[in-house]
């Protein structure tokens, strides 16, 4: 390949474009066009930052579930979780009198056990994390149906709930939690020795163990991390919704999954960014609302996310071939 | 040495050609020469055994011969007339067989079948698989071959030995006149031994060329009529048994002058830094027992196999062994992970540094500081400016040969790449380290370098263990030398007396009387285990049912009854399609929806035309069905996206285009034809339709799998997806056949399920279904691993979850707890089944 300027800045065009989050910056350009073509709405700019409040929880997930799929493992159980958690504190502060600050407290870390609960059986009994969490997803909910059968709990104190509607400044509290989490879960990722464990673990356990890593340390950490997190939404959304049913977050396992992969997270392991993770967020809620302003039913709205899934894994695929090609060009 | 005395051999078709030989063969591996213009000539009627240390090149060239690798220059002849073969199905349509020394079979299926599946199973008139013939003509080659073996044993309970049969036996059922062997009696116990070489003789009395690799120098003189030598990739010469002795070969082997390449290193041993003794690990090796001082270089020679890695490993607490003591410094240590090692100061460079030393996508600089993450961070801090200047340093001290220490460590050479591995472990500073293999694949410059180290570290006081196959570098840089055969020590020398001849003789020799051959553990527990599964669900089943009908005498009435049994049958169908995906060491998600899906489309149809027939109402269920799963089957076996994620997608895709077909309504009982109501109610056998559907497709469902010979093939890719695919099956093909199947059952699950409730629910038909058909599959017996699983397992699994669903509101038990129940299924049989797969000999140690 001659050399040319023109040559030049084609070939770094392409490698910009093997790094998947590029892929995703386009894709949310793109649907923000679209959306604000559908709708003037768009454009303004305090719709935007409302509407984003109905996907914080599913936000709050997907940056732990970052780190368990760069990590090599998959957790299908956190909207379970979440649902059982909130069904949890609801009854703590209903039926038992406990005050809901402490409540409140509780939730992350009674999410945080089952989330340890995952972890355990899957670095104690070595069993594969698909199996484990497919089995937890039902349990965990299964479990909340037990304690709240089809009722909902209600009646929370007025300082709980309402979340989306406390704002400081423009922002709403959920957007402002879900951005102060994920800088930092970017620091933890990025920048720590855990966050490097992660990435090693994802990319060649067996080689991370022999370098002393104690990778099992390292996946329960991540088990329980994701635990805390759902722990947290759980929260969140009880403010929100103001009740607590057996069906909270229902099938959000696919939201948050579709939003880590669709953030350039390799489904395989070790590699990822929070970065990605919070553009796809975006993304999902512009199309979302991009959907809803188009007059396209919740319901379709599913089949779209659940075929995004799958259009997210063959983006990857796709743009790790343009990124082997460009490494192929490049490195003569 | 106690060897046996030479052979007098009866050659055989002196004057026809050779029956497979290679002439100029050259092979070259990134550049580096493996094989250097072989020349090789195998008669037929003989033995002919490959001789050479590590590395000469024996297990290329069998490969070669093999058809698993393609020669560089050169050519193969069989029988004096040119081949080319261009991979082991091509070499066994030859005649040429290649047994492993691992033998690559399918543990969850028969030995009949793993003879025959994939290459040409006996079929019957109808084109099914014909088991009698299959049987009886895997009895006879066993039996050719002198061996006892039932046909119907499961290859998991067997010992290698016997896996070595079955191999065999497959090579020989291709009419096979070239059997190459690598190393077959590694892992034998000494009778086992004696029984191959029985099959050996009789196999080359019947005009069979066999070639051999092997070490044992007392075995080799015992089989083989001509013994070839390789050193170096190099044909060193072929001798006749009767016409050499063992030390002639020896002398072949190792003959070399000792280049003046590597340094000398300094002896000033102090005191013991490393003390072993008395360790064992059963099956690997027995009662080592050595000590490496500081400032000494201690070199551990022996042939593949003799267990020196083992013993490594165990020191550096990747698998700890069973008995004896490490010593650090005169302190006694337990060491169970390699965090505890290098905590102590002990640092292992592995034998293969691609897969175990280095993190290959990752950067060079970050592979530098893997082991000493907390000493380029603060509180948890990572410092990327630290990290940088660690990996710059290391990569000055040891002259590293590349672009930047940010680069990703696969782009540099083999050499630099073993740089940056010993960079990470004496960033570590430790007191001892251990070397596996440490200039294996490295061009001679960089080989040097990496000696000149090695004595640097030794003069600075650090103790150093080395495992080498290199006799020049072990005789070079070692103050002493032990030598391992088969586990155990047998040979111990001090600088300079130790020879490349007696560190050789040390290694090969006899078998010791000790057995070393593993045999498989708790043969008959995991057969126990499967059997009982199946029983005990039934009697829980019989329990379950007598319990609810004591409790609630309600429960025996018709209506009841008939609730239960009307439910049962449609998960039974679905259960049918989900047991194949799991079967293949996949998994569906997507079931319910395509059910819920499948019954508004026809549920549609019926508003539309109110008299359309049954028959159509099928024929458009399942062909809804097989389209939607043939989605999923492209995506998992053409697009390679993972089955989980593949299914999570569509069904939650699928569960919204319900809503859109059904444009949010839901369809009703008079929405539907009186006919397809009764489907659920009666028949002309007073069963109703449902059930004998059900049935129907159960039983055509068990033939299937049993008789055809793709229903077989989805078992062997469960079992062993790799073997699956060197043996020419068609893998994507069969998964992609197996989705769609999948979902047409679901499909018609969702007719049925139209007619059994009388309405389709967008939210709730189908909802769920998956994990109810998951559940049911797995309890009944599935594992969920894959490879095995049987239809009335999975129906009684639907039978038990069906009466769980009805008996628990019975019992007074909330309904409540199902989801949670089937939750506690999967976890449950995921473990029993982890632990099945332990016991049975297919233990989940890391592999070597």
């Amino acid at each position: 390949m001659i050399p040319t300027p023109y040559a030049v800045s084609i070939r770094r065009f392409l490698a910009l474009l093997s790094f998947p989050e590029t892929i995703t910056m386009i894709l949310l350009i793109a649907a923000f066009a679209v959306s604000a073509s559908l709708s003037p709405y768009f454009l303004d700019i305090r719709y935007l930052l409302d509407s984003t409040s109905l996907y914080m929880e599913v936000g709050l997930m997907a940056l732990a579930m970052t780190l368990v799929i760069i990590s090599g493992n998959i957790d299908l159980s956190i909207a379970s979780n979440l649902a059982l958690t909130a069904v949890i504190c609801a009854k703590l502060y209903s039926s038992l009198g406990v005050p809901m600050a402490v409540a409140l407290i509780l939730a992350p870390v009674i999410g945080s056990a089952l989330g340890l609960a995952n972890g355990l059986v899957v670095t104690m009994l070595r069993l594969p994390s698909l199996a484990v969490t497919l089995g937890t997803l039902a349990l965990y909910r299964g479990l909340a149906q037990v304690l709240v059968g089809d009722h909902s709990i209600g009646h929370f104190p007025d300082w709980f709930t309402g979340i989306d509607y406390r704002y400081l400044g423009p922002m709403p509290m959920p957007l402002l939690i879900f951005l102060g989490a994920a800088v930092l879960f970017a620091l933890l990722l990025h920048k720590t020795v855990f966050g490097r464990c992660v990435f090693a673990v994802g990319t060649n356990e067996l080689a991370a163990k022999f370098s002393g890593i104690r990778t099992g340390r390292v996946k329960l950490a991540i088990f329980t991390l994701s635990g805390a997190m759902a722990g947290c939404g759980a929260m969140m959304m009880l403010s929100r919704l103001s009740v607590a049913r057996y069906d909270l977050a229902l099938g959000d396992e696919l939201a948050v999954i579709t939003t880590v992969v669709l953030g350039g997270t390799d489904i395989f392991g070790g590699r990822g960014t929070i970065l990605g993770t919070a553009l796809a967020l975006l993304l999902l809620d512009i199309i979302r609302r991009g959907m809803g302003v188009a007059n396209v039913s919740a319901e379709d709205q599913l089949a779209v996310t659940g075929a995004l899934l799958v259009a997210a894994v063959l983006l990857a695929r796709l743009s790790a071939g343009i990124g082997r090609r460009v490494s192929l060009i490049s490195h003569r | 040495m106690d060897i046996a005395p030479p052979r007098i051999s009866t050659q055989t078709g002196e004057i026809s050609p050779p029956m497979i030989a290679a002439q100029a063969v050259r092979k070259l591996f990134s550049g580096i020469t493996v094989l250097e213009n072989i020349d090789l000539e195998v008669r037929a009627g003989e033995v002919h055994t490959l001789m050479g240390e590590n590395g000469a090149g024996k297990s290329t060239l069998m490969k070669i011969l093999g058809g698993v690798l393609q020669p560089d220059a050169g050519r193969l002849l069989l029988s004096g007339r040119e081949i080319v073969l261009t991979s082991p199905l091509a070499a066994l349509r030859h005649g040429i067989a290649l047994i492993h020394q691992e033998p690559l079979s399918f543990p969850d299926l028969s030995v009949a079948e793993n003879i025959f599946i994939g290459w040409g199973t006996p079929r019957a008139t109808l084109g099914q698989i014909d088991w009698n013939t299959m049987r009886r003509r895997c009895r006879e080659l066993l039996e050719s071959l002198g061996v006892r073996l039932d046909p119907r044993a499961k290859m998991r309970g067997l010992s290698i030995a016997d896996q070595q049969m079955v191999e065999l036996a497959a090579a020989l059922s291709h009419s096979a006149k070239v059997l190459l062997m690598d190393e077959p009696t590694a892992a034998l116990t000494p009778r086992e031994v004696q029984r191959l070489f029985t099959i050996v003789r009789r196999l080359r009395d019947g005009g069979a060329a066999i070639v051999f690799i092997s070490h044992r120098l007392g075995e080799v003189f015992e089989i083989s009529d001509r013994i070839t030598v390789l050193r170096d990739g190099q044909c060193i010469g072929t001798r006749t048994v009767g016409e050499t002795s063992p030390e002639e070969i020896i002398r072949m082997m190792v003959g070399r002058p000792l280049s003046a390449l590597y340094e000398k290193s300094q002896t000033a041993p102090c005191e013991p830094m490393l003390q072993v003794s008395g360790l064992s690990r059963r099956g690997r090796f027995t009662d080592i027992g050595f000590e490496v001082r500081a400032g000494e270089i201690v070199g551990i020679a022996g042939l593949v196999g003799a267990g020196r890695t083992d013993v490594a490993r165990a020191i550096f607490g990747i698998t700890p062994p069973d008995a004896g003591s490490v010593k650090i410094a005169g302190k006694t240590v337990r060491i169970r992970s390699p965090h505890d090692a290098v905590r102590l100061g002990i640092a292992y460079v592995p034998e293969d540094r691609q897969q175990h030393g280095l993190l290959l996508p990752m950067s060079v600089a970050a592979n530098t500081a893997m082991a000493s993450l907390p000493r380029i961070s603060r509180f948890g801090w990572l410092s990327r400016a630290r990290q940088t200047h660690l990996a710059n340093n290391w990569k000055d001290r040891l002259a590293i040969r590349l672009r930047d220490v940010s680069q990703p460590a696969r782009e540099l050479s083999g050499g630099n790449q073993q740089k940056v591995v010993l960079g990470k472990w004496l960033e570590t500073d430790p007191r001892v380290l251990i070397l596996d293999e440490p200039t294996r694949g490295i061009d001679v410059g960089a080989k040097a370098e990496v000696h000149g180290l090695m004595a640097k570290l030794a003069e600075q006081g650090k103790s150093l263990l080395m495992i080498s196959s290199d006799l020049p570098e072990i005789l070079a840089m070692s103050d002493r030398i032990l030598v391992m055969r088969e586990g155990r020590i047998t040979g111990q020398f001090a600088r300079g007396q130790a020879t490349q001849e007696n560190i050789m003789t040390a290694a090969t020799g006899q078998i010791g009387h000790e057995s070393s051959g593993r045999s498989s553990i708790g043969v008959g527990i995991a057969r126990q285990l499967m059997r009982f599964r199946e029983i005990g669900i039934a009697l829980f089943v019989v329990l379950s049912f007598a319990a609810c009908a004591i409790c609630q005498p309600r429960f025996l009435s018709g209506e009841n009854l008939r609730s239960i049994l009307l439910y049962i049958p449609l998960i039974v169908i679905v259960a049918m399609g989900e047991m194949m995906v799991i079967i293949s060491r996949n998994i569906d998600l997507s079931v319910g929806s395509i059910l819920g899906l499948a019954a508004i489309v026809v549920g549609n149809r019926f508003i539309a035309h109110p008299d359309m027939n049954i028959a159509t109402a099928a024929i458009i269920a399942a062909g809804v069905g097989a389209a939607l799963g043939l989605v999923n089957g492209v995506l998992i076996a053409l697009l390679d996206v993972p089955a989980i994620i593949a299914t999570l997608g569509t069904l939650t895709a699928y569960r919204g285009l319900i809503f859109i077909f059904s444009g949010g309504r839901q369809v009703d009982n008079n929405d539907l034809p009186t006919s397809l109501m009764r489907l659920s109610e009666t028949s002309p056998l007073k069963i109703p339709w449902i059930i004998l559907i059900a049935a129907a497709i159960a039983i055509a469902t068990t033939l299937w799998l049993r008789y055809s010979r793709t229903g077989r093939e989805i078992f062997a890719i469960g079992s062993n997806p790799n073997a699956a695919s060197v043996r020419g099956i068609p893998v994507r093909r069969v998964l992609l056949l197996i989705f769609t199947v999948t979902g047409m059952l679901s499909g018609i699950a969702g007719l049925l399920f139209a007619s059994r409730f009388g309405y389709v629910n967008p939210v709730s038909t189908g909802s769920q279904m998956e994990l109810v058909v998951i559940s049911a599959v797995v309890i009944g017996g599935t594992n969920i691993f894959g490879g095995s699983g049987s239809v009335l397992g999975v129906v009684l699994g639907c039978l038990l979850l069906g009466l769980v669903n009805v008996a628990l509101p019975m019992l007074g038990v909330s309904a409540f707890w199902q989801l949670a129940l089937y939750g506690l299924a999967i976890l449950l049989a995921a473990i029993v089944d982890t632990l099945i797969q332990n016991r049975a000999g297919g233990g989940q140690e890391l592999s070597a």
